[in-house]
């Protein structure tokens, strides 16, 4: 798969490992809009883009063309993600060295994966109407509601403190409940699956779940019928097949 | 192939590609590390997210709840509609980091203090996504 001398020497940008023969889908637009290539050593290949000045490597536009590699190659077969933003100084050091002295865990990291990909489920409150919840089921928030809505933001900051920490509370115990019954739903449908915290306080649950190819339509219809049965109060956002970069390295 | 997620669905929102929101949010920082080799770091959106990161257990997080609360109509009886607006005007200022910003801000906390059950093995490298989870210079109320 080596082009050229000049590509050899190049820093390499690295964005997975595949089995060596695996078919990459053509045509690809990598980090720097670059083309994207393959250095096989072994059972494994890395999948590259060659480089030629990785000091300006790392825009945002950098991240998105790494997940949309992995992305496509992952739709259609097995790929460990690399972490964002691995160069190594040329092809050489890729197939020479690295490659070999990693066949062990590629094979494990591969096994894990093998015949799934990743699929992300964000679940977020509709604003209003969960507020609107907590105002009816919190005496107390209703209450503060009254009392600062006609004053201004530093007459009545503490009332205003005091009322945010009681809806934030209200939120998370929402999302305490609503999370387990997303979790509980799909869980049963992924092989493996990765909760993340709560990154906004309207967040309801962040899921990260591998699934098996034969179980994605099955996945992805759970996931549109918690969508419709919780329609206006929770929006859901599904994304995938992704690259598994939740389901790398040691199992958890 | 994700072009064909974007036909699927009718109540859930399915992209056919990642926003930079989720994408950061998503994956930044996760996979797999070559040992003895730096990683190249995200470039040019820091500024942006020292500004936009957020903490939910935090005064910021509960004014703008309050406001939130303050400006739903559930009660609407006439009288709260000027209050309401009064409110929202006062506040019209403090609302604008978290518009815009709010996908990476979500996005960086996310990525950087919710990650469970992620082999410690992974992490070791994050040279500048220090910068994002840095306690930050809230703006003063």
């Amino acid at each position: 798969m080596k082009e050229d001398q000049i590509n050899d020497m190049s820093d390499q940008y690295v964005y997975g490992i595949v089995p060596a023969g695996a078919a990459i889908p053509p045509g690809l637009s990598g980090v720097q809009g670059e083309p994207v290539d393959v250095l096989a050593a072994g059972d494994y290949a890395a999948v590259v883009t060659a480089v030629g000045d990785a000091e300006s490597l790392g825009t945002p536009e950098d991240l998105l063309a790494h997940s949309a590699v992995l992305d496509t190659i992952a739709a259609a077969g097995p790929v460990l993600p690399m972490v964002f933003g691995t160069v190594v100084p040329d092809a050489d050091v890729l197939v020479d060295e690295i490659l070999p002295s990693m066949q062990d865990s590629y094979a494990a990291g591969l096994r894990r994966v093998r015949n799934a990909a990743q699929f992300t489920v964000r679940a977020r409150y509709a604003r209003d109407v969960v507020l609107a919840e907590i105002v009816a089921e919190n005496p107390e928030v209703a209450r503060l509601r009254e009392a600062t809505a006609g004053h201004s933001e530093e007459a009545s900051h503490f009332d205003r403190v005091r009322l945010g920490e009681l809806v934030v509370e209200g939120l998370r115990r929402k999302a305490s409940e609503d999370s387990t019954a997303i979790v509980n739903a799909l869980s049963p449908l992924a092989r493996e699956t990765v909760t993340r915290e709560a990154s906004q306080a309207d967040d309801v649950v962040e899921l990260a779940a591998l699934v098996d190819r034969d179980a994605q339509q099955r996945f992805e219809q759970e996931a549109e019928n918690l969508a419709r049965k919780s329609a206006g109060r929770i929006t859901f956002r599904l994304l995938g097949p992704q690259a598994p970069y939740d389901f790398v390295g040691e199992e958890a | 192939m994700t072009s064909m997620a974007q036909q699927r669905g009718g109540y859930i929102d399915r992209p056919h590609s990642s926003s930079l929101a989720d994408v950061l949010n998503i994956i930044l920082d996760k996979g797999l590390v070559i040992d003895a080799y730096v990683r190249v770091s995200l470039v040019g959106i820091e500024i942006l997210t020292i500004d936009a990161r957020i903490v939910i257990a935090s005064v910021d997080t509960y004014l703008r709840f309050a406001e939130a609360t303050n400006r739903l109509d559930l009660y609407q009886h006439g009288k709260d509609l000027p209050e309401v607006m009064e409110g929202l005007n006062r506040s019209g200022a403090k609302g604008k980091s978290s518009g815009l910003l709010s996908g990476v801000k979500e996005a960086l906390t996310g990525g950087d203090e919710a990650r469970q059950s992620r082999p410690s093995e992974e992490q070791e490298e994050r040279p500048r996504q220090k910068a994002a989870s840095r306690p930050e210079p809230r703006k003063s109320e």
